[in-house]
């Protein structure tokens, strides 16, 4: 693929592909624009190439996955290179975390159904990591089974495993919060 | 229900129970295991299409992102230490541990070249002094033999209890009888000449 054909896929996931980066980043805005833009810089600067082995949609994802596993352990580094202790780390994490409801929630007062995006966010947070992959891999992006396997670098079989699970705890997370 | 694809990536047409706040409702008991699943997806699925919903609107616009994924590149390239926003936060961490790896790095080759300048020209001077000590020992050894075999003092050096060896009669062994020859025999030259009592008897 040429430049300009990069550029073209990129645009046409590019919605989809904030919404992965998102997840991929514990829903932090900030976290999924820099992941995102650096995943964007490593394609069209060819460190990361398309060579058609799968679906263009499903190695974007893959790069994003991986961006932003690196920017993760990039910051893990600079925390650790900063000195900054565990109790700074969790007080960031959480201003992190309200910085992100902040931005969801400014959003999602323009929707009609916000309540019920927020909470399904919250009941996301509480499952694994793989399993929070799987279910926005089939759910939110509409992805099967098998595709989010090839995203996550796991087979099929451990990508039903956790879709099975992780859909079994999200519906008891969702019918909790909806008995409050 | 097992997971099927195509179901589970369908399920928009789905008839959604929720309660009137739209989480997720307890199924009508009515329903079969299947359906009460197939419900519950569906259930699902509305909320992540609401989510998406919520995200779409956050999404920021590719053209800026990509402006400014180009910016800071060319921005790295042309002064590493200049970069803005939340970036340089880090920026000082990120020198600090590409300075300790510049270090590391160095550290490593300096200790490579430092083996090949140091290391190889000591090895060859440990070999040579080997070979040349061994070399001289056997002129020294050599040369302590010529000299102890040829030197006269050497030679006619003799031990202090060689007299021992001289007992009377030695001159027999010495000697050697000759035929039709009758007298004393040749004696050696250290041999004590015989008495005259015993030439008498003769």
């Amino acid at each position: 693929m040429n430049r300009t054909e990069l550029e073209a896929g990129i645009r046409r996931f590019h919605e989809e592909s904030f919404g992965w980066a998102l997840n991929c980043c514990d829903r932090s805005v900030p976290d999924a624009e820099d992941v995102l833009q650096t995943a964007y810089m490593k394609i069209m600067a060819g460190r990361a190439r398309f060579e058609g082995h799968s679906k263009f949609r499903t190695w974007l994802f893959g790069v994003i996955r991986l961006t932003a596993r690196e920017h993760h352990r990039r910051e893990l580094r600079q925390d650790r290179l900063a000195g900054r202790t565990q109790a700074q780390w969790q007080d960031r994490g959480s201003v992190r975390s309200h910085a992100g409801d902040g931005a969801d929630a400014g959003i999602i007062a323009r929707i009609e159904d916000r309540e019920r995006a927020q909470r399904l966010a919250d009941a996301l947070e509480r499952l694994t990591e793989r399993q929070r992959e799987v279910l926005h891999l089939v759910f939110y992006q509409d992805l099967s089974v098998a595709e989010a396997a090839e995203i996550m670098a796991v087979s099929i079989g451990s990508a039903r495993t956790h879709y099975d699970r992780g859909k079994k705890r999200l519906k008891e997370l969702l019918m909790e919060a909806a008995k409050r | 229900m097992t997971m099927n694809e195509p179901e589970d990536t369908h399920l928009h047409d789905r008839n959604v129970a929720r309660d009137p706040h739209g989480e997720l409702a307890q199924p009508d008991p009515g329903l079969t295991p299947e359906q009460r699943e197939d419900t519950a997806d569906a259930g699902l699925k509305e909320l992540f299409t609401a989510l998406r919903k919520a995200d779409a609107s956050l999404t920021p616009d590719l053209d800026s992102l990509l402006a400014g994924g180009h910016a800071a590149d060319e921005c790295v390239a042309s002064d590493p230490a200049s970069d803005t926003g939340r970036s340089r936060v880090f920026s000082h961490a990120d020198q600090g541990a590409q300075h300790l790896t510049a270090i590391r790095n160095a550290r490593s080759r300096r200790s490579r070249t430092g083996l090949l300048r140091f290391g190889l020209p000591l090895a060859a001077a440990a070999a040579l002094v080997l070979v040349l000590t061994r070399t001289g020992t056997d002129a020294d050894f050599r040369r302590a033999v010529l000299a102890y075999t040829s030197s006269p003092a050497l030679g006619a050096w003799s031990s202090p209890t060689d007299f021992l060896l001289h007992t009377p009669g030695r001159e027999l062994l010495t000697a050697t009888p000759r035929i039709g020859q009758t007298g004393p025999w040749p004696q050696t030259p250290d041999a004590q000449p015989a008495s005259g009592d015993s030439t008498k008897g003769d």
